[in-house]
């Protein structure tokens, strides 16, 4: 934000509006710096409570624990299916749009009504997990991502944002003999680049995030995704409230539950965190132009 | 070569000696349960603090030994009750599910599971562990069971536990109080300590697991003051089924616990505990007493001791309540609320059964509690001891020990062990005390437990049937929204103690008398066969 010389108000308004956008810096930020001090401070010191600031008697054994853990393959798990189900998502979800953002496809108005039917009626729980289990896909990696592979409300913003290029380009595409596929690939996806960028990071998140359908549909703990890990960690640490270990002596208790906890979402929210800026420039672009023209 | 006649006899005799040798090889041990090796899938909840491993020592064991293949499927436990429904509405069920008592209740007369009555006589093992704990009678739906419950078979290092009175007996001492025997004089000790050491915390709790903070306390407070939480079976009243909330005596525990609020005695945020906040409370040297388990309690003495090394919180005996009564449970030794089912429609329910009666058998037992035979633990005595070099290989692992152990073993209560032994555990936390002072002193405080005779044992709720089931959760529901949107009010004193008299009349209408009713009919049922 440019500050112009003169106008106090101008100035007062500038210096309230960096004082609050620092502060609400440190809210967004605090608890996940609370959980790094958490995570590499003694387990006692953190039992004993009042580590706001700073860590208190710095350890490594947490991170040492963890390593020792299956974090690391269902990391690769997520990852896959992120960057798997990501490009799935895209892929199959421009297909869709494509057809419904051309005034010449037939039949345009019949389809997004069958499409936007979607949105708002789901055929439920157990009719999936019958039908993700007659496709023999439990235990697969594609459980997690066929059946999702098109969220209508994406395919909509993009169907939008491919609707606002002018027909006049396509038509000159065609009559330089370009077929629909040439179209899509060469003209509209790469003047929808913004638009694409947000539905990446849309769809890279919900995937990364996601633990319900690999909970339903996946029994093999070698496939399971980073998030039941966390989840059961995190709730399942909550409703187990009476294990416990009697006797141990205070070296013993470098790592407790709490530090745990605090260093497995330090390293699981590590990836989205360096992945994050690179995509961050295109999403209030991407999410304008597929909202406002239509 | 010409070979002579006895050469060629001699040699037909060698041929013959070891084709029967290879034949008698070949034979099948005694102990499988299968001619050939059959795949059951078992699946049971994984507890985040025991991670269970699918390729381990003891699954290898088993096969070895029954010629039985086990898949595990280990679902976390915080996703745990929706993958069973699932599973249980689209009869998708592995051939072995662990379950809670109360899907028994509710699936068992729709023919989810198999009736394991019915293979009684192939099942000898676990109907003699049922047969030696006459509690589970309670578990029978319509005369017979449809699961096998967590039983435990106690070994020598095994410890009681329960929701005990723990409190600073460090602070007891330096103010020459002696211990208290009544919950006036816990009162009263905790007065004092706070007069002279003003800012600590008097008695405070946690919240409970997925219930309110309140509810947890009086989970863990009501019985020894004279009442209950909920449903219980009462000795003191004469041997019935009350709703404790919608009982006069409830009255007593409230009435005690406005005095201490009143005084400051009681943690003035004790309706909005956390565990974590109670831990600090206890870790830090800010609080006096907790009425709690106090197995994770004890736990809390290592950081105090940082903070002063005089400092000690234990287990005090059973209280007299204001009632005149000295009571308390013992927490369950048996887990009588999990129950391990098979599914009716497992193509394997011959194997499934023998599986899980050799379960119940001591092999069974040894194998899920120890391991491997020689490999994980050998017979010192007659009974199963953890190999040492596993014990040491382990300790370094800290305060997660005895779960990794077992996690990597694939062995304890929280793996597949429904006749499970908490030995490896127990020997685990044994083993990383180090001093023979400390076990001794350990082992007294066990023994203490077990000598406190105003401990009681927990009774089980009597079986119901289907329309009782229903009836009651029906009533369940109505009555408690009626009782603990009441119960801070009392204790915190925006409501006089008389008044409660008209909350109980509205939760005796609303339904507790039925329950009370239904409760005592089933009791007198369970009895009477």
């Amino acid at each position: 934000m440019a500050i112009k010389e003169g106008g106090v108000s101008r100035k007062a308004f500038n210096i309230f509006n960096y004082v609050f956008l620092f502060l609400l810096m440190v809210v967004c930020l605090y608890p996940l710096y609370l959980q790094f001090i958490i995570s590499i401070s003694h387990g006692l010191e953190v039992m004993k409570g009042g580590i706001t600031l700073l860590p208190r008697n710095v350890t490594l054994a947490t991170y040492r624990a963890i390593l020792r853990g299956d974090l690391f393959m269902y990391m690769k798990n997520s990852i896959i299916y992120t960057v798997v189900g990501t490009a799935v998502n895209l892929f199959m979800s421009c297909l869709c749009a494509y057809p419904l953002s051309r005034r010449t496809f037939s039949g345009r108005r019949f389809f997004t009504a069958m499409v936007s039917v979607t949105l708002f009626f789901g055929g439920g729980m157990i009719p999936m997990y019958l039908t993700v289990k007659q496709f023999d896909l439990m235990d697969t990696m594609w459980a997690l991502i066929l059946p999702g592979a098109i969220s209508t409300y994406n395919m909509i913003i993009i169907r939008t944002a491919f609707q606002s290029i002018p027909d006049s380009l396509v038509e000159s595409a065609q009559l330089d003999g370009a077929t629909d596929l040439t179209i899509l690939w060469k003209i509209v996806i790469p003047l929808s680049k913004a638009t694409l960028a947000t539905m990446l990071l849309f769809y890279a998140v919900s995937h990364w995030n996601s633990y319900f359908d690999a909970m339903l549909y996946i029994n093999k703990k070698e496939l399971y995704p980073l998030q039941i890990m966390l989840r059961n960690m995190l709730i399942g640490g909550q409703l187990a409230e009476e294990t416990e270990m009697v006797g141990s002596s205070a070296a013993s208790f470098a790592t407790t539950d709490a530090t745990l906890r605090a260093g497995t979402i330090i390293v699981s929210t590590l990836p989205i965190l360096i992945v994050y800026p690179f995509v961050q420039r295109h999403f209030v672009k991407g999410v304008m132009v597929g909202s406002i023209k239509g | 070569m010409k070979l002579t006649r006895l050469t060629a006899l001699v040699l037909a005799l060698v041929m013959a000696l070891s084709m029967l040798t290879v034949a008698q090889s070949e034979e099948k041990p005694s102990t499988w349960i299968s001619d050939e090796l059959v795949e059951i899938r078992i699946m049971r909840d994984e507890n985040p603090s025991q991670p269970i491993t699918t390729d381990n020592i003891k699954l290898q064991a088993i096969e070895e030994l029954l010629n039985v293949r086990i898949i595990v499927e280990a679902p976390p436990k915080a996703s745990y009750a929706d993958k069973k429904s699932v599973l249980i509405a689209t009869d998708d069920m592995p051939d072995i599910m662990f379950v809670s008592h109360s899907d028994v209740q509710t699936y068992a007369r729709d023919g989810m599971f198999v009736n394991l009555s019915e293979y009684k006589d192939q099942m000898p093992n676990l109907f003699a562990v049922l047969a030696a704990n006459p509690s589970t009678a309670t578990l029978t739906i319509d005369g017979s069971y449809y699961a096998a419950p967590g039983i435990q078979r106690i070994n020598p290092d095994a410890r009681r536990s329960g929701q005990l009175v723990n409190i600073r007996v460090d602070l007891l001492e330096k103010y020459n109080i002696p211990t208290p025997t009544t919950w006036d004089e816990l009162y009263e000790a905790i007065l004092t300590i706070q007069k002279n050491e003003p800012g600590l915390v008097g008695m405070t709790n946690r919240k409970g697991g997925s219930t309110t903070a309140t509810r947890k306390m009086m989970d863990c407070m009501a019985y020894p003051l004279g009442s209950s939480s909920s449903m219980y079976y009462d000795e003191d009243l004469g041997g019935v089924w009350v709703y404790g909330p919608a009982h006069e005596n409830f009255k007593a525990v409230l009435t005690y616990l406005n005095k201490c609020y009143a005084a400051g005695v009681l943690d003035p945020d004790y309706a909005v505990m956390t565990k974590d906040l109670w831990t600090e409370k206890f870790s830090s040297g800010n609080a006096i007493c907790t009425i709690d388990n106090d197995g994770v309690v004890r736990n809390f003495n290592v950081a105090l001791q940082t903070v002063d090394p005089n400092a000690e919180i234990a287990v005090i005996p059973t209280l007299t309540n204001t009632l005149g009564q000295t009571r308390n449970f013992y927490a369950d030794e048996n887990k009588l609320g999990e129950a391990w089912v098979i599914s009716a429609s497992s193509e394997h329910i011959d194997v499934c059964v023998k599986f899980l009666d050799w379960c119940y058998s001591q092999q069974g037992a040894d194998v899920n509690g120890y391991g491997k035979e020689g490999v994980t633990f050998d017979y010192v005595d007659g009974k199963p001891v953890i190999k040492a070099d596993l014990l040491a290989q382990y300790a370094a692992n800290g305060s997660t020990a005895s779960y990794d152990i077992q996690s990597a073993l694939g062995i304890g209560l929280l793996d597949i062990s429904p006749y499970f032994d908490t030995g490896a555990q127990n020997q685990m936390e044994i083993y990383m005390m180090g001093s023979a002072e400390a076990i001794a002193e350990y082992r007294a405080l066990v023994a203490s437990i077990y000598a406190d005779t105003n401990l009681r044992a927990p009774v089980q709720n009597p079986p119901l049937t289907a329309e009782q089931t229903e009836r009651i959760n029906e009533l369940s529901l109505a009555v408690e929204n009626i009782i603990w949107q009441e119960v801070d009010k009392y204790i915190t004193g925006q409501e006089p103690i008389e008044n409660y008299d008209k909350v109980i009349e509205a939760a005796r209408k609303a339904g507790a008398e039925e329950m009370e009713k239904i409760y005592n009919e089933a009791w007198a049922a369970l009895l009477g066969k």
